[in-house]
């Protein structure tokens, strides 16, 4: 079907099939070489920098309150409290989980309730009539008094527009024996389950967001996260 | 060259210029389909899995790059303080003195408990005892302060409110300064240090005497205190 080609420096003329393969190869040729401006032109303004642009627009409006607010990077997996622009503290969570992204869409939420919340306690006032028992407000010993570690480390978020978080403890990792880690780990997994039943009832429905961080973690965020607050969303894009 | 082609249309696929254009071809498929898959945003992510890892840099750092949103970053930064300022967490019970982002000096402080209080006579009259948080600024500095004492105060101790307002003055329990920065809160010393660190106080921030002079010495009026 094909003549021998015998001669490499001057070829014959080319057949039709010849020509088809040639048109072909020059395509793919010319593609390959355009491919990298193609690859390059794909949405340079499209929605990642128009989505990063938003959220630098927003944070800015945020920092301009002079409020504390949060800023939750999706792809770096860290949550930022934030006053005027620069950072306050930073969270690192080990685990991330979207149960549903549509309410994520819009980037700012402001945090409406805390679950459960935090621990009341209510000052005891001494019965009057023993003067030489008391001391000044400021000079007082008592040691009532709530810090970061009563707070919960299970526990949801709740926002004006209806996105709730689920803020989790990671597991903790036990040197002990294995009968120990493993009862252990019976007893996390019922908690778990008991409090995830226990919300499913309540909120007929799971959370749009799961974080995992460690205990001590989640009881600082939880400490620092005020009701009001606003809330940043950067998914990363 | 012409060979290249040849040897393509020919059919002979097994010479090496055929071979080197298929792999360049898959190659650019390949690429393709990543530069595709790393536009996609987490409101694409399927559910209950994990979030990607960081995209790729390359376009992170191009929109990073983009002109606007530098000014964007530019106008953030711009609200930064410039001077000397404090931050404290409430948490932490830290108190950090600050300039740009480096730390000048830290101290341990106490802040507020937390706790609440009724008035047994009023229970509409209820007084939460917490740091406020925020943006705050000093708002005066106060020598050798003495404290007059609010309602609360009173009726924390169980005693009936005095009719006399020189009742309300109790001298030596803020020790030798006071940092006002709003609402009737400040930032003064202690008597009991070995309650620094834990949140014990009524809202106040209250600090050790050494580190107490270091802070008044080195926040002017109008200094920003950022509480968290």
């Amino acid at each position: 079907m094909f003549t021998k080609q015998t001669d490499h420096r001057t070829p014959l003329p080319l057949r039709p099939l010849h020509r088809c393969g040639t048109i072909l190869s020059l395509v793919a040729f010319l593609w390959l070489l355009f491919v990298p401006s193609v690859v390059s032109a794909i949405d340079p303004e499209g929605p990642p920098a128009a989505a990063k642009k938003k959220i630098l627009q927003l944070e800015l409006a945020l920092a301009k309150k002079g409020e504390v607010y949060t800023l939750l990077n999706l792809s770096s997996q860290g949550l930022i409290l934030k006053i005027k622009g620069f950072p306050l503290k930073q969270f690192h969570f080990s685990e991330i989980s979207l149960e549903k992204a549509e309410r994520l869409r819009e980037p700012v939420h402001r945090l409406i309730k805390k679950y459960p919340p935090p621990p009341a306690v209510e000052k005891e006032i001494p019965l009057s009539g023993a003067p030489e028992t008391r001391v000044s407000s400021l000079l007082s010993t008592e040691t009532v008094f709530v810090s970061v570690g009563d707070m919960p480390s299970r526990y949801r978020l709740y926002f004006e527009d209806g996105l709730m978080i689920s803020i989790e403890p990671a597991r903790r990792e036990c040197n002990c024996g294995k009968i120990h880690s493993g009862l252990s780990l019976i007893k996390e997994t019922a908690v778990s389950l008991s409090w995830e039943a226990e919300r499913l009832l309540f909120d007929r429905r799971f959370p749009d967001l799961r974080l995992v961080l460690s205990e001590e973690e989640a009881q600082a965020l939880f400490w620092s996260l005020s009701e009001g607050a606003w809330l940043l969303i950067d998914s990363g894009s | 060259m012409f060979n290249f082609f040849r040897s393509f249309s020919d059919g002979r696929w097994k010479s090496g210029w055929g071979l080197l254009l298929a792999g360049l071809l898959l190659l650019t498929v390949g690429f393709l389909f990543l530069s595709i898959k790393a536009t996609d945003t987490a409101a694409s992510l399927a559910p209950g899995k994990p979030a990607p890892s960081p995209g790729l840099k390359k376009r992170d750092v191009r929109s990073e790059l983009a002109p606007e949103d530098q000014k964007l970053r530019k106008a953030i930064q711009s609200l930064s303080p410039k001077g000397i300022y404090a931050v404290v967490d409430t948490a932490k019970n830290r108190l950090w003195l600050k300039r740009g982002e480096s730390v000048v000096y830290e101290a341990v402080v106490s802040t507020g408990s937390g706790t609440t209080l009724t008035d047994p006579k009023n229970p509409d009259r209820r007084w939460l005892f917490e740091t406020p948080r925020g943006e705050f600024r000093v708002q005066s500095k106060i020598r050798n302060p003495v404290w007059i004492k609010p309602d609360w105060a009173f009726i924390e101790e169980g005693e009936a409110l005095p009719i006399d307002a020189r009742d309300r003055v109790e001298g030596g329990v803020l020790g030798e300064y006071a940092i006002a920065f709003g609402n009737g809160y400040f930032i003064h010393g202690t008597l009991y240090t070995r309650m620094l660190g834990q949140n014990v106080t009524h809202g106040c921030i209250r600090m050790a005497d050494k580190d107490l002079e270091v802070v008044y010495k080195s926040l002017p009026n109008g200094a920003p205190i950022y509480i968290f």
